[in-house]
């Protein structure tokens, strides 16, 4: 018996309805775990990708210390990261330096280059010397982070805080920051 | 229209070459200048692109990696500075379109490698966009070229007045300049020209300007000069001249009246010369004519006389006027030969003649002179030489007779060879001929005299050998009238040849070739030439080559020996040897003994070339060992008729001469007696026949399978097989054969009773031919049986002589007949028979019929007594016959008395036919 003879008969219609909802919502959930698993993990590696862009475009104080660092050390701080996503920066080099990627807390992050962090709270700890400071909070730039990730209409863009880029040493190329909104301390945006 | 430029002034070709000249140089100029100007432009362009696009593409980098299109766009846009710049467009890492500008209309790019790319008015150029070391997209600017054309145009126009320009200012430069050049050359010109037309030396030209041109100034004054004073001169010499002419005329005149004078006196002598020289040839012909008869007379008295019945003394001294009368003849008939020439009324007849036959007789005319001085002469015409020539065999003849008996006259030792040969010049046949002799030789000095007239090498040689002295001179004549030239080449002491070829026409033989043979039957022949003189041997192997016949050649008997051995260890064996009689060391004669003695040559053929006059070699001229005999000279058709068995041709049938074998018919003869056997070959030969005989019956059929034969002779009765067997055999051999054949066999027999001859009859057998063999008998047999009429017939006649009876014992006529089967040899034949008859036959016999009659063998007896009968049958001992004849007949016991009877009677009769019989064979009569 077809579905469509089953639908024809009353008694059997009731019944495919529910069987059908059934159905469907269980197709759903199949799906959609998995796509929203994926989609989650895309996003992060459009940032992975941004991330490593920045670096691209900025150029950390030659201070002595740095000068001996073979390692572009990239700290991922707060939870809530696709450490996989990660991966990709595998290999890849910041100027000489290849870049090693190292998740920990904020109070433990060490020898940092980046650090991305996903909470607010510890901005204060990071505003060191030689560190770019990424986070996706709102207000991070205005609050001293140097660069902020937002999205606008499934568009990736950001905030840089120039202010927070010269204390940290961090010389960020009219390139980026034309691409940029930028932000000064106090958070008024020009 | 290069009429018109070569005629045109000097001043205009040059401002014309002028003109061209810098035309052709400023174009030249323009446009490669033109061209690198346009190509440095484009160059310019492009990389000014590359500028453009390297430094956008740097920039825009950001915008790719944080896909801010806008943005992108907005970098692209600051493109618009450049008005040339119709579009760009950016492109991502995937090769997708990012952002655009364009200036104008949009068209769909597409993405390329990176470089330039040209399109119809525009250039594109492709970037590659990085962003540290890695593509991160591709950035593409449009430019348009249009720009280039119109400064390009731009430029030529500007070019093309600047042309315009200088080439008329270097136009009217050149004007200037040319006339400096071509003012000076037009009056020289001009001066030439007046002094051609009015012919007025007196003018001259200036000698201003350019170094050249008052140069040749300079120099046409100067040749004017000269001009001038040769005109004078000349004008001098003229006048001389004319009054010379006219003294020499005077001269002339004189001349011309003195050689007409002298023209008039010499044809005078002219005329009475000719009418002398008429006047003496009348003589000559008259003269010939009043000579010959009272010579006739003188000879023909001589000879009358000379069989008058004259003394010794008498006929020597008719002898003596016979042969001065032979001198005086040759010696009128040089003379008149000579005159003749001079007065020029010899004429040639030509005809068609063998020139082979002429050169063959004329060696056989002076062979006998030549061997009896022991001068070896031999002649070849060589292959090549047609059979028919059309020329003048009298006076051919006569040149080479007198070449040859010169040779053979002037030669003590050694050889004369006589040659014809021929070549092809000019599409006309040369036939040369050479007479070569080893004899005194000729002085060089002499050389050039012995054609003089009446000369001979010296007074000396003229007492020695004789001779008017004028034959060469008429010889050396003939030949120049036949159209060559008689040369000659000779050393003193060591021989001469003289030379001369002639021009002739070839005939065409009506006969076709008389010498005709078949291929195989040349190459069935495989000779050797064994003769020590050198010359024979070549003239033998050319005939042989030209036949095609295998030959090789020894000079000795030792080394032929020796060569005969080696072929037959080779499996090559001589077949045929031709031996020359006359040899140091072995003869030829004994140089046959040894190769018949041989059994490794059994069955070669022996050909003996012996001169007749070989006193020898004529004691041995009928040895059976020999199988052809050829005389001296040679003859090339009697060499070709022994090697191919012919027969001659009709109406040259020679009877029995010593050296012609002909075979038209082969026959094989069966016959055990030794006697009849030699008797019966000797008349097949002297028939022309070629034989094979075998002893008996068997023996014949064999033969029979083996060949095919003409007509076989049959004995009928034989040991091992008789006739009558034979006969049946070969009569049921010959029916088995795809193509009917019969062959007629003839029975011989003593017997001539009837019943034996049906006997013969019915077992096969065509005719009989009673023993003992008659000539007419054989005669009439072979006629019939080999349909040879004629020939055959005259070739078997002979007169039969008749002789007394010698006594009733021994018949002579039947050795007479045996005689006459050979008129040369025949003696030789019947001494052969008497030998073989009274000391191998007749004892072996006697002695059987005795051992017979003691054992009482009758049937034995009858038959011993049959064979006796034919032998004796052949000598001529008729009492013989007669009782062999009884005694045959008597087969029973009952006559035993009358047997013994008969057996004593012969034995007597034997003893007393013995006698007579030996009487005969010592006495020369017979």
């Amino acid at each position: 018996m077809t579905l469509y003879q089953l639908r024809k008969q009353p008694h059997n219609r009731k019944r495919l309805r529910s069987i059908s909802q059934l159905f469907m919502l269980l197709l759903l959930l199949g799906v959609w775990s998995p796509l929203h698993a994926s989609d989650a993990f895309k996003a992060e590696q459009l940032k992975v990708a941004f991330i490593y862009h920045f670096t691209q475009f900025i150029n950390w104080p030659e201070d002595d210390q740095t000068h001996a660092k073979k390692v572009f050390q990239v700290c991922l701080s707060g939870k809530g990261h696709e450490l996989e996503a990660w991966g990709n920066m595998k290999g890849k080099k910041v100027g000489e330096r290849s870049i090693q990627t190292a998740a920990c807390s904020i109070s433990r992050c060490r020898e940092c280059d980046l650090v991305f962090t996903t909470s607010s709270a510890a901005i204060k700890a990071l505003k060191k010397r030689g560190v770019l400071t990424i986070s996706e909070q709102p207000g991070f730039a205005a609050a001293g982070g140097v660069i902020e990730l937002y999205t606008v209409k499934d568009r990736l863009r950001f905030r840089i805080n120039v202010d927070a880029a010269e204390r940290a040493g961090l010389i960020i190329s009219s390139r980026l920051l034309k691409l940029a909104d930028i932000v000064h301390d106090g958070g008024k945006p020009t | 229209m290069s009429n018109r430029f070569q005629q045109m002034t000097i001043r205009k070709k040059l401002g014309w070459f002028s003109g061209l000249i810098v035309s052709i140089s400023l174009m030249l100029a323009s446009v490669m200048w033109m061209l690198i100007e346009s190509v440095e432009e484009s160059e310019k362009l492009e990389s000014m692109l590359e500028i453009q696009a390297r430094m956008l593409a740097s920039n825009i980098a950001s915008t790719l990696v944080f896909s801010d299109q806008q943005t992108a766009q907005e970098d692209l846009a600051s493109l618009n500075v450049d008005q040339n710049i119709l579009g760009a467009v950016l492109f991502d890492a995937d090769g997708n379109f990012f952002a655009q500008y364009s200036a104008g209309n949009t068209a769909t790019e597409k993405l390329q490698h990176e470089g330039f790319y040209t399109e119809a008015d525009a250039i594109l150029y492709y970037h590659n966009v990085t962003l540290s070391g890695s593509r991160v997209g591709t950035l593409m600017i449009r430019k348009s070229t249009r720009f280039l054309h119109d400064d390009m145009l731009n430029r030529g126009l500007i070019g093309l007045a600047i042309f315009t320009v200088v080439l008329l200012f270097a136009l009217f430069l050149s004007r200037l300049i040319s006339r400096t050049i071509s003012a000076p050359v037009q009056r020289l010109a001009q001066v030439m020209g007046e002094v051609r037309i009015r012919g007025d030396f007196s003018l001259r030209v200036d000698e201003v300007g350019d170094e050249e041109l008052a140069e040749m100034g300079r120099s046409f004054n100067a040749m004017l000069d000269e001009i001038d004073r040769r005109e004078r001169s000349l004008a001098g010499y003229r006048d001389e001249l004319e009054v010379k002419v006219e003294e020499r005329t005077g001269e002339l005149e004189q001349t011309k009246a003195l050689l007409e004078v002298q023209n008039l006196a010499l044809s005078e002598a002219l005329e009475s010369s000719k009418s002398a020289n008429k006047a003496k040839s009348q003589f000559l012909a008259n003269m010939s004519h009043e000579i010959r008869t009272p010579m006739n007379g003188v000879f023909g008295m001589a000879e009358l006389l000379m069989e008058s019945g004259l003394n010794q003394r008498q006929l020597r001294m008719a002898e003596t006027i016979k042969k001065s009368g032979d001198n005086l003849l040759e010696i009128i008939n040089d003379i008149l030969d000579f005159s003749k020439i001079e007065a020029g009324k010899m004429d040639l007849h030509l005809m068609a003649c063998n020139v082979r036959d002429i050169l063959e007789d004329i060696a056989e005319l002076y062979f006998g002179r030549a061997n009896s001085k022991g001068v070896e002469l031999s002649c070849i015409a060589r292959n090549g030489v047609p059979e028919l020539v059309m020329l003048d065999p009298v006076r051919l003849t006569q040149v080479l007779g007198n070449l040859a008996g010169n040779a053979v006259k002037f030669t003590e030792q050694g050889e004369v060879v006589l040659q014809a040969e021929v070549e092809q010049r000019n599409g006309r046949l040369l036939l040369s001929f050479e007479v070569r002799d080893t004899g005194i030789g000729i002085a060089s000095e002499q050389l050039e005299h012995i054609f003089t007239s009446f000369a001979q090498s010296d007074a000396s040689t003229t007492r020695r050998f004789g001779g008017t002295g004028l034959g060469l001179t008429i010889s050396r004549d003939l030949i120049q009238l036949m159209g060559g030239e008689l040369k000659v080449e000779s050393r003193l002491g060591e021989g001469s040849v003289f030379h001369f070829a002639i021009a002739v026409d070839e005939v065409e033989a009506k006969n076709g070739q008389l010498l005709e043979y078949s291929q195989d039957e040349a190459a069935s022949i495989h000779a050797l030439v064994v003769d020590d003189r050198e010359v024979n041997c070549e003239i033998i192997k050319h005939h042989l080559d030209g036949w095609d016949i295998k030959n090789k050649v020894s000079h000795d008997g030792h080394s032929a020996l020796k060569r005969m051995h080696e072929a037959v260890n080779r499996g090559e064996p001589f077949n045929l040897v031709i031996l020359d009689m006359n040899m140091p060391g072995m003869n030829g004669l004994e140089l046959a003994d040894h190769i018949v003695a041989d059994q490794q040559f059994a069955g070669v053929r022996l050909m003996l070339v012996s001169s007749v006059a070989d006193l020898e070699a004529e004691k041995h001229i009928c040895d059976s060992r020999i199988q052809y005999r050829l005389s001296k000279p040679l003859r090339r058709a009697d060499l070709f008729r022994s090697l191919f068995n012919r027969s001659q041709s009709e109406g040259e049938w020679k009877v029995a001469t010593t050296n012609i074998t002909f075979a038209f018919g082969r026959i094989l003869l069966v016959e055990d007696n030794a006697v009849n056997q030699l008797v019966a070959q000797q008349v097949l030969k002297r028939a022309g026949l070629s034989v094979d005989t075998v002893d008996n019956g068997e023996k014949a059929v064999a033969a029979v399978r083996d060949g095919k034969y003409d007509l076989i002779l049959m004995d009928c009765q034989m040991p091992v097989m008789d006739g009558l067997e034979a006969t049946a055999r070969i009569r049921a051999y010959e029916s088995t054969l795809p193509e009917p054949q019969h062959t007629p066999i003839i029975a011989m027999t003593a017997n001539v009773q009837q019943e034996d001859r049906e006997r013969c009859m019915d077992s096969g057998m065509d005719d009989f031919l009673p023993k003992p063999f008659t000539l007419a008998s054989i005669k009439k047999v072979l006629t019939h049986w080999l349909n040879e009429t004629d020939k055959l017939a005259e070739a078997l006649n002979v007169e039969v002589a008749h002789r007394e009876d010698y006594g009733t014992h021994v018949d002579m006529r039947v050795l007479e007949e045996i005689r006459a089967i050979d008129p040369e040899c025949g003696s030789e034949l019947v001494s052969s028979v008497l030998e073989i008859y009274l000391h191998q036959s007749m004892p072996q016999l006697l002695r059987d019929i005795h051992s017979a009659l003691t054992r009482n063998d009758i049937a034995e007896v009858a038959k011993i007594a049959h064979s006796m009968k034919s032998g004796s049958a052949n000598v001529g001992a008729i009492q013989l016959v007669e009782f062999c004849s009884e005694l045959q007949l008597l087969k029973t016991s009952d006559h035993m008395e009358r047997i013994r009877e008969l057996v004593s009677l012969i034995e007597q009769e034997a003893e007393i036919v013995n006698k007579q019989l030996m009487n005969l064979i010592k006495g020369a009569d017979v």
